[in-house]
């Protein structure tokens, strides 16, 4: 487990192009943290790292949004709404650690779809409004971006 | 008479419709996931999709009971293929399929978001050119329609819909979902005493952005927490509700002055908000030469009718689908070419 300080959007926002560096297809990252922890502006940060040109915004109400980088498609879940009914049966399945990077907000409430090797992200208010702690685990393979952050 | 039955499941509504040129509605069979967990006086424990499934036949009964119409009486078949969670569509897209095949009518396909706007209908018939706010838990969008069944977006949300923000504000004072109407009810208790702020009020452009006003009741909140000191929560739901009215306020007369429209209309689930319809009905009024057509009030969550008043619209274009339609989650109207 490693830990970062970010003091702002910006510098949350370029430790995520840090992880999208070192990011390929397949990879799940999960996003844990409360509501405006950051999870949001990290994938705004990891997208448009990667080249993705589309307004990467909030997932809660479509559960999934898909952004298109050169290489690879970015999968953006929110589980937020999937707290009460569990996320079976969604089709979900197609989409999580396949041919692209998946990033999972609320990860907690998507547990059974999540793979043994995964990147988690754990954000949690700082001493400042702005200010943000990131805590890293890489679980199963994903220790090895762990390793390189 | 053209009548059209149209199907509506694209979140957490499942809902069939009758509905004559697009303006008349002869039923509109409604079964939400809210209710059946207060029926059952709790959750339960059902995914989306499979209470879509449960309740599909018996809202279409329901619509063809109530409108009193026989299915060789209708003309086609409506249904809403997206945006929305796709195991949801897949449960109307289907229903609307077998109903189509069986009946042998024409299929027509439906953007949800057209549904809403087109909802306004019901209240009066729109006159183009128009401009739309929709205003709901997944799009806050200014759409500028040139003529019917024309769309392009102006502006729309960077980051939370405004619907969004008010279930999140809600999470965070322990409100029931959905809580834009316990937010709207608190906040004509209290006065708007804190200073939000409106983002993007300067940018020259016709976005949103709520993502950092809900950073900033997330900061007040616990602020307050740290230093021990009460909120008052009826304030707290003004003030937050005051910041939300402000930024979609700012912008729509931004649209208005800039693009002159003769019918301004209102839609989505935040448009039952009473503040916002009685602040949009005052801006109206310094826009003598466009008319104020908000969708009514109980046409303005997710429903049925709405997919077959823009259905309709479809219909008279023969813009049909084939059997092998498919549902379209992400879509969206196209962005205005600048």
């Amino acid at each position: 487990m490693k830990e970062i300080l970010t003091n702002n959007r910006d510098e949350t926002q370029k430790f995520a192009a840090l992880v999208a560096a070192l990011s390929s297809p397949g990879l799940v990252i999960a996003l844990n943290g409360d509501l405006g922890a950051g999870k949001t502006t990290f994938t705004q940060g990891f997208s448009r790292a990667l080249g993705v040109t589309e307004r990467v915004k909030s997932p809660t109400f479509n559960i999934m949004n898909t952004y298109h980088t050169h290489h690879f498609p970015i999968y953006h879940f929110d589980a937020y709404r999937l707290e009460e009914t569990g996320a079976q049966d969604q089709g979900f399945e197609d989409y999580v650690g396949t041919d692209g990077v998946t990033l999972i907000e609320w990860p907690q409430y998507m547990k059974d779809l999540l793979p043994n090797n995964r990147l988690e992200l754990i954000f949690t208010r700082g001493k400042y409004d702005d200010s943000r702690k990131i805590q890293i685990n890489g679980v199963g393979s994903a220790v090895e971006i762990e390793r390189q952050l | 008479m053209t009548k059209i039955i149209s199907f509506e499941s694209s979140a957490d509504e499942t809902s069939v419709a009758i509905v004559e040129d697009g303006c008349t509605i002869l039923s509109n069979a409604v079964a939400t996931q809210i209710n059946s967990h207060q029926r059952f006086g709790g959750i339960v424990p059902e995914v989306a999709s499979r209470h879509h499934i449960e309740w599909i036949t018996r809202v279409l009964d329901d619509a063809l009971q109530t409108a009193n119409i026989k299915p060789i009486e209708l003309d086609a078949v409506a249904v809403t293929y997206g945006p929305g969670l796709v195991g949801s569509l897949l449960v109307g897209l289907m229903g609307a399929k077998t109903f189509a095949l069986a009946h042998n009518l024409p299929i027509i396909p439906v953007n949800h978001l057209a549904g809403h706007i087109a909802a306004a209908n019901f209240n009066r018939p729109i006159i183009y050119p128009a401009l739309a706010l929709m205003v709901s838990g997944g799009h806050t969008e200014l759409v500028l329609m040139r003529e019917e069944n024309n769309f392009s977006v102006l502006g729309e949300t960077r980051d939370d819909a405004a619907g969004e923000s008010f279930d999140k504000v809600g999470r965070l004072l322990k409100l029931p979902y959905p809580a834009g109407k316990t937010i709207d009810d608190m906040a004509h208790l209290g006065q708007a005493t804190i200073k939000f702020p409106t983002a993007m009020a300067h940018e020259d452009n016709y976005d949103f952005s709520f993502s950092g006003l809900k950073s900033a009741v997330i900061n007040y909140v616990h602020h307050a927490e740290q230093k021990g000191e009460t909120i008052n929560r009826n304030d707290l739901a003004a003030s937050f509700q005051n910041a939300v009215i402000d930024a979609l306020l700012g912008r729509t007369r931004r649209a208005l002055q800039d693009f002159p429209v003769k019918s301004f209309v209102l839609a989505g689930g935040v448009a039952a908000n009473s503040q916002l319809r009685q602040a949009l009905a005052e801006l109206l009024e310094q826009f003598q030469n466009t008319q104020f057509i908000p969708v009514p009030q109980l046409y303005t969550g997710d429903n049925a009718a709405m997919v077959g008043a823009a259905g309709y619209w479809n219909y008279k274009k023969k813009k049909f689908a084939g059997l092998d339609l498919n549902t379209n989650p992400g879509l969206d109207f196209e962005l205005l070419e600048s």
